[in-house]
């Protein structure tokens, strides 16, 4: 071998050293963006804004044309019902509880009550396919903080990944990184839940154990441990549950509540409120 | 000039990624814009190009993400490549031969970013890497070179893309 091709190997091999090097760095949970990354996504944030915007007049334009309506009236309704079935998976999580302590508790107003909620825009998503984060019009100079969980009246959107000024990532419970502590609502059987892949789709609730009556159709809703998420937040509803291939637990396919493909705008828990 | 253009290509791509191409999922994938640039590139300027250009496109990417940074720049830049490794036996004007090479280029493009990620500690089913993401996003990329290759072509060649 040459010696100009030996020195081209050579620096190929000391490039791939140093990106996978920054990859290593950067794959862990970073709360904070680094000066030059968070001062290109706050500049780039109102034209991102922007964008989305004119796809979002674009997309339901084009779906108003095409069907006269009906498509827009038929998601209208979709989205209703989603939010329903949040708030009977909300209630009747208050039920349970009631029933479990057998205290009489005064009947408290709706979950998001309970909570210090800031409404922040969706102004991006990740631009690739594998993994589910968004980008929120709030950032550290309106309080947001990591790990402060994000919802919607539909049931939870995810947490808080990292901040910059003026904008916020959010990881979405689909997401291949994301663990959410859950219980089924009926059962109280605990699981933990985790994405799959992409910001579409299922979650998989894994650490059943195997012989918990959990079967399709039955509610998942946060379970407060470990801390991030507050108890009985909504999650997603059991559409399969098989033997994992140890043998040992079994897990659960869920669908979420929140239909992630149209999420515009969400609620970022600054904090609980006191007694809540 | 002409490298100027491109660079404001790549970052409208991106831009466009992370934003309105959302609303343009089918399968649950929407397309690599980026990729399919660095493709088009690679083929018609060659390796040193396809990979440069794949390493601008990929970070671009990445600092948007804000995960992996260097992620989408490797595999951007190690599929430009090969892609453009290509460039003198690849019959250049067939929008077909390159809608194939597209193909072929994200389902190496994806295998490369999963076993990156579980280099990293990420496990991701293969099923599911498979079903979800690189098939069909794949056939998503196909489709659209097949759209727009013919256009980026005459740019590359006759147009504002063109060398001077």
């Amino acid at each position: 071998m040459r010696r100009a091709q030996v020195g081209k190997v050579l620096a190929g091999v000391i490039l791939f050293g140093i990106i996978f090097a920054v990859m290593r760095l950067t794959a862990g949970e970073r709360t904070a963006t680094m000066p030059l990354e968070g001062g290109i996504r706050d500049v780039l944030a109102p034209v991102q804004a922007a964008a989305t915007q004119a796809g979002r007049i674009v997309y339901e334009g084009l779906g108003t044309l095409f069907s006269l309506g009906r498509a827009a009236r038929v998601e209208q309704l979709e989205k209703q019902v989603r939010q329903l079935e949040g708030k009977v998976a909300e209630l009747n999580e208050y039920k349970v509880e009631n029933e479990r302590l057998r205290r009489l508790l005064a009947f408290r107003e709706e979950t998001r009550d309970r909570y210090e909620l800031l409404a922040a825009d969706v102004i991006a998503r990740d631009p690739g396919n594998w993994f589910g984060t968004i980008t929120v019009d709030r950032g550290a100079a309106d309080g947001v903080r990591p790990y402060m969980p994000v919802l919607l009246p539909e049931g939870l959107v995810g947490r808080v990944l990292r901040v910059s000024q003026h904008t916020a990532e959010v990881l979405l419970i689909t997401d291949p990184h994301s663990g959410v502590g859950g219980v089924v609502q009926e059962t109280r059987t605990p699981g933990v839940l985790r994405g799959i892949v992409n910001s579409y789709g299922r979650l998989r609730m894994t650490y059943l154990a195997k012989d918990a009556p959990v079967k399709k159709g039955h509610t998942v809703v946060t379970s407060g441990l470990g801390g991030m998420f507050p108890g009985g937040i909504p999650v997603g509803k059991i559409t399969a549950v098989r033997p994992e291939p140890t043998g040992v637990t079994k897990e659960a396919f869920v669908e979420p509540l929140v239909n992630f493909g149209h999420v515009e705008e969400v609620l970022i828990m600054l904090r609980v409120t006191p007694g809540g | 000039m002409p490298a100027l253009i491109l660079f404001t290509l790549f970052m409208v791509a991106v831009l466009l990624e992370s934003t309105i191409l959302d609303y343009a999922r089918v399968a649950g994938v929407k397309v690599d814009l980026v990729l399919v640039l660095v493709v088009f590139h690679a083929i018609v300027r060659g390796p040193r190009e396809g990979a440069l250009w794949g390493f601008i496109g990929g970070i671009a990417q990445d600092i948007l993400t804000g995960s992996y940074i260097g992620l989408n720049a490797l595999v951007k830049m190690l599929t430009g490549y090969c892609v453009g490794l290509g460039e003198s036996t690849f019959y250049k004007d067939s929008t077909v031969i390159v809608a194939g090479i597209t193909w072929l280029a994200t389902i190496f493009a994806g295998i490369v970013t999963y076993v990156l990620l579980l280099t990293l500690g990420l496990f991701i089913s293969p099923a599911d890497a498979v079903a979800r993401v690189i098939l069909p996003l794949s056939v998503y990329n196909l489709a659209v070179a097949l759209l727009f290759y013919r256009r980026f072509y005459v740019w590359e060649t006759r147009g504002f893309l063109a060398p001077r």
